[in-house]
């Protein structure tokens, strides 16, 4: 019978695979951090930082596990920390923002792209990761589970909650109910564990 | 049939589930115009480190 405590067994990637799996993977997670961050330099460095980690940590990488979520649990661990330190992280700078502007057919109202990443940036971080891994990143619950550290529930109820501020931050109340503020609350931001 | 289904359909739509349709699109136009930007220099530097350990690794094997 097998040893219950004894330490999992981590297959490890060439270093090769590894970088190509790291270079495959810089797109995504810029977007993810700019969505964070709200500002393109403050994002890059949260992201290079991010590789560097990523690289000094590559044996802790399960073979065959889901690279883009191990890389996000750091980027997302290093934004936390630094947002504890540096309130800047948290303010949008329109000058930073291409205005791109989005209609859907159906829609007599356009929104601009800008708008939309500034309502981001007045929302909690924690319901911010969520719609930035969703409805962003097109992560499944499951992933940005994984990513965040916490049950597929409390995604979707943040998921609802996050979306339903940013409506009305961008569109105004639907009803009488007010919308979440821009609250940073970090007390739910605790490192997520690689 | 079909055309009774959808008006129901359309019926059942929450209020502002419309109005998140755009936002929504909006967030994915905003992930996908950074993720199709040029990768800045700095990043290719550390790439250019991470292919320097790996070929080092490699002589010294």
């Amino acid at each position: 019978m097998a040893n219950a405590t004894a330490p999992r067994q981590v297959i490890n990637l060439e270093d090769t695979e590894f970088r190509d799996l790291l270079v495959k993977t810089i797109p995504a997670l810029r977007a993810f951090a700019r969505g964070l961050c709200g500002n393109r330099d403050m994002a890059d460095d949260l992201a290079q930082e991010a590789m560097t980690r990523a690289w000094a940590a590559r044996t802790s990488f399960a073979a065959g596990t889901n690279f883009r979520a191990w890389l996000f649990v750091i980027l997302r661990n290093q934004f936390y920390s630094t947002l504890r330190k540096d309130s800047r992280m948290t303010s949008w700078n329109p000058e930073a923002a291409e205005r791109l502007l989005v209609q859907l057919p159906s829609q007599q109202d356009a929104i601009h792209v800008n708008d939309v990443a500034a309502a981001l940036q007045k929302l909690p971080p924690v319901q911010r990761e969520v719609l930035l891994l969703i409805g962003a990143s097109g992560a499944s619950y499951e992933e940005a589970a994984e990513i965040i550290g916490c049950a597929i529930g409390t995604v979707k109820s943040r998921l609802a909650r996050g979306r339903r501020a940013l409506s009305e931050l961008i569109n105004g109340p639907d009803d009488d109910a007010l919308p979440e503020t821009a609250e940073h609350d970090l007390t739910e931001t605790q490192p997520v564990r690689l | 049939m079909a055309k009774k289904d959808a008006a129901k359909e359309e019926k059942m739509i929450p209020p502002g589930a419309a109005r998140f349709d755009s936002v929504s699109a909006a967030l994915q136009l905003m992930h996908d115009a950074v993720a199709a930007e040029v990768v800045p220099d700095e990043f290719l530097r550390i790439l250019d480190e991470i292919d320097a350990k790996i070929a080092s690794s490699k002589r010294i094997q």
